[in-house]
């Protein structure tokens, strides 16, 4: 089934109701916010971390201040490296010019490495329509998921919301795997499947985890060796990146991968680290015989005009704010409808595929910020999805956003005006009282009807006291208040701490 | 010259006027005078969230009028506190003079436990509750206002009472404002599942600090576990549990 993100609220009541999914999600969600949490342990105390991340958001900072001149650095410095550089403004492009490079190079099949702007751009499913090649990924997550014909459940655990009962299910099925719920018996099906593959692979694909312009070179990490596998054995290997994977030199990169494998799979560095710096030489025997770098714009230029948005594109990608995120969390990755779900997804989809079509992304939030605060990147998730709701309201259409029917409008601006007069308040607020009330039954309320009917699928309410604070100030709270302040302990308590002196204006 | 000016969000001043009488009592048994600017309504923090920056300017400014000459303020509410600190000097990046006024203010509103420990000193205010407490992190107290530390420490000085330890005490609840309503299926599960770690503390009530978390968290308990109580942290330390 192809998912969209317009589809977001019944896709998302769809998966709310699978709770073993939900539970499990959260439990896998706990472990790793451990696993990380003890990995970020080694740059220090909570201070130091924060130093860290600090450095790692500066970073990005970097990046994305200079962006133009580092991408032309790297382009420069990959050429003279034998890479060919080719630049996408869109997915479209991108696929286009990947077809024009299997058409060129006679490729059958090709094996890849994860990469999110593949499933970003849709690659995998344009070659297979247009050139009839054969696709296989390497990593088993997302072969997994591959077979199936899913989006990733979540970028580095793509697979992760499957039993070991659906995926050798999955597996039989596809590629002819005997029935077997041993994780070790379906890793070494899997692996002797795909090793035949990697040696036969006319191309391999891969994503960037970083780019470094200084010296033109790429960084790959993964832990499966599927990678190394791919970038080196096949013919050609095609590197795609977003334009924002770029960073000036090698010592900002490894603080970068550090941050990313800490807050990803929690790990100091993963097992693979591959640094290619260009096509095999005549003195070399491994590595490709051509190496091509796409650099895909995809609508990232549009946001990374403005101040603000341009914000959205520190990402590293290391999925910490997924498994930080209480709605991720129990909705898992499918309402997202695209390759970044969660918080991710928040701020990186409505700047590319418009602010319309993605409005449950932003309002699905309840701001509880434990993405910002984890995020390695300095990624100001809260800003962003503020301002999407803002773009919304008022209507934007460089990202595709409608401004909000009058009728939504005027609704709203009726109400806050009238939370915000005095009168109009007081009078508002007798008329929702006796309105309210009117219902409750024990001091509750157990249903409403119109707007406000949401609160009741799971919730009471309050009745509403009959006197509001205001009132029960004006009636002999603000007497009592006076009595209680000036009475002998009381002013005893005020006198054993010097209250004023302490106040410091931060 | 222990002038405290008191910030009652609208949703104390409505419904859960119990939140602010206990403030009030709490402040003033331990000497405090007691402002409370009787104009004073909605800091405008529904219209932020919501995307309606205008209509919160001019919540902002009406707010600011208010309380800009008091001394310092006071509110039982992590949320509302971080609407006037966090949020209003980034309504005016484009109206310095407003944005300098927003940051004079920032600097003297207090959520009450950081007011307690950190302005005034009090880490025990003689409260007594017999039983086991455990602490709800709100958001806004615990990630906007890195309040932590202070709430623990009061609850941990109520004379009877021990604070006990809840599974992901930090993460949401599944309040957030227009999102309960808007997206109750998935409220539903985040507040089950706080409910459910609530549950499993063995704690007797459990303590917030966020009237938004008081309402969402009191009434899905209130629908399926009604023998259970939350409470904010005023009407723990008030002493009016």
């Amino acid at each position: 089934m192809k998912l969209r993100p317009e589809d977001f609220q019944s896709v998302a009541r769809e998966e709310v109701a699978k709770t073993a999914q939900r539970d499990f999600v959260i439990m896998v969600a706990g472990v790793f916010n451990y696993l990380c949490d003890t990995a970020m342990g080694a740059y220090g105390d909570k201070e130091e971390q924060d130093k860290a991340r600090a450095l790692g958001a500066q970073i990005r900072e970097n990046t994305l201040h200079n962006l133009p001149q580092l991408l032309e650095e790297f382009e420069k410095n990959a050429t003279s490296n034998g890479i060919q550089v080719l630049w996408a403004a869109d997915a479209e492009e991108a696929c286009q010019l990947v077809k024009g490079l299997v058409e060129k190079h006679q490729v059958k099949t090709i094996t890849k490495g994860k990469s999110m702007i593949s499933e970003e751009i849709g690659l995998n499913h344009f070659l297979e329509q247009e050139t009839g090649v054969k696709i296989y990924e390497g990593d088993l997550g997302e072969f997994i998921v591959q077979q199936r014909g899913t989006l990733p459940f979540h970028i580095v655990g793509p697979a992760i919301n499957l039993t070991v009962q659906e995926i050798a299910s999955i597996l039989q099925e596809h590629i002819d795997m005997p029935y077997t719920e041993t994780a070790a018996e379906i890793v070494s099906y899997v692996r002797t499947f795909l090793r035949d593959k990697f040696e036969r692979a006319d191309m391999g694909i891969t994503g960037v985890n970083q780019a470094i312009a200084s010296t033109g070179s790429l960084i790959l990490v993964e832990n499966e060796g599927n990678i190394r596998w791919v970038t080196s054995a096949p013919r050609v290997h095609v590197a795609l990146m977003s334009i924002e994977k770029v960073c000036a030199s090698f010592a900002d990169a490894f603080h970068l991968l550090g941050l990313l494998t800490r807050n990803c799979t929690g790990q100091a560095i993963t097992s693979y680290v591959s640094i290619l710096n260009g096509p095999r030489r005549d003195d070399e025997e491994d590595g490709p015989e051509a190496m091509y770098v796409v650099i895909v714009d995809n609508g990232r230029s549009a946001a990374y005009q403005d101040p603000h948005l341009k914000e959205a594109l520190r990402c590293i990608r290391c999925g910490r704010c997924g498994i930080q995120c209480p709605i991720y969390g129990r909705v898992g990755a499918y309402p997202y409808g695209w390759c970044y779900p969660g918080p991710m997804g928040n701020v990186i989809a409505p700047l590319i595929m418009g602010l319309d079509r993605t409005r449950d992304l932003y309002e699905a939030c309840t701001l509880c910020g434990g993405c910002q605060s984890v995020c390695p990147g300095g990624t100001p998730h809260l800003d962003l999805i503020s301002r999407y709701r803002h773009m919304k309201v008022t209507g934007d259409e460089r990202f595709g956003g409608t401004r909000v029917s009058l009728k939504e409008r005027a609704a709203f601006e009726l109400m806050n005006r009238g939370m915000q007069n005095p009168a109009l308040y007081k009078s508002g607020l007798k008329i929702a009282r006796s309105y309210i009330n009117r219902r409750s039954q024990d001091g509750y309320i157990s249903s409403l009807p119109g707007p406000m009917s949401g609160w009741f699928t799971c919730r009471d309410f309050p009745q509403l006291p009959e006197k509001s604070f205001r009132e029960r100030w004006q009636e002999d709270l603000q007497r009592e208040a006076a009595q209680l302040a000036g009475s002998a302990a009381a002013q005893q308590e005020a006198a054993a701490h010097n209250y004023h002196l302490k106040h410091r204006p931060r | 010259m222990n002038k405290v000016s008191l910030f009652i969000p609208c949703a104390v001043d409505a419904v859960l006027v119990s939140v602010g009488e206990a403030t009030v009592r709490l402040l003033a048994r331990l000497g405090f005078d007691l402002i409370y600017h009787e104009e004073q309504t909605c800091c405008g923090q529904p219209a932020i969230t919501a995307g309606y920056l205008d209509l919160a300017r001019e919540a902002a400014r009406r707010f600011i009028e208010i309380f800009e000459e008091d001394e310092v303020v006071v509110s039982p509410s992590g949320s509302c506190v971080s609407t006037i600190r966090n949020e209003y000097p980034r309504l005016f990046a484009d109206e310095p003079e407003w944005q300098q006024r927003a940051r004079q203010l920032g600097q003297k509103v207090y959520e009450l436990s950081q007011f307690l420990v950190d302005v005034a000193g009090i880490e025990d205010v003689n409260a007594r509750f017999e039983g086991k407490l455990a602490y709800h992190k709100s958001c806004h107290v615990l990630r906007a206002l890195g309040i932590d530390r202070q709430p623990q420490m009061l609850l941990q000085n109520v004379k009877g009472a021990e604070l006990v330890p809840m599974n992901l005490a930090h993460e949401c609840c599944g309040f957030g404002g227009q999102f309960s309503v808007k997206y109750p299926y998935i409220s539903e599960a985040i507040v089950g599942d706080k409910v459910k770690n609530f549950l499993a503390s063995g704690a007797d009530v459990l303590v917030v600090s966020d009237p938004g978390c008081l309402l969402n968290i009191s009434g899905y308990l209130h629908r399926h576990h009604p023998e259970r109580k939350v409470r904010h942290l005023a009407e723990v330390l008030a002493g009016t549990i």
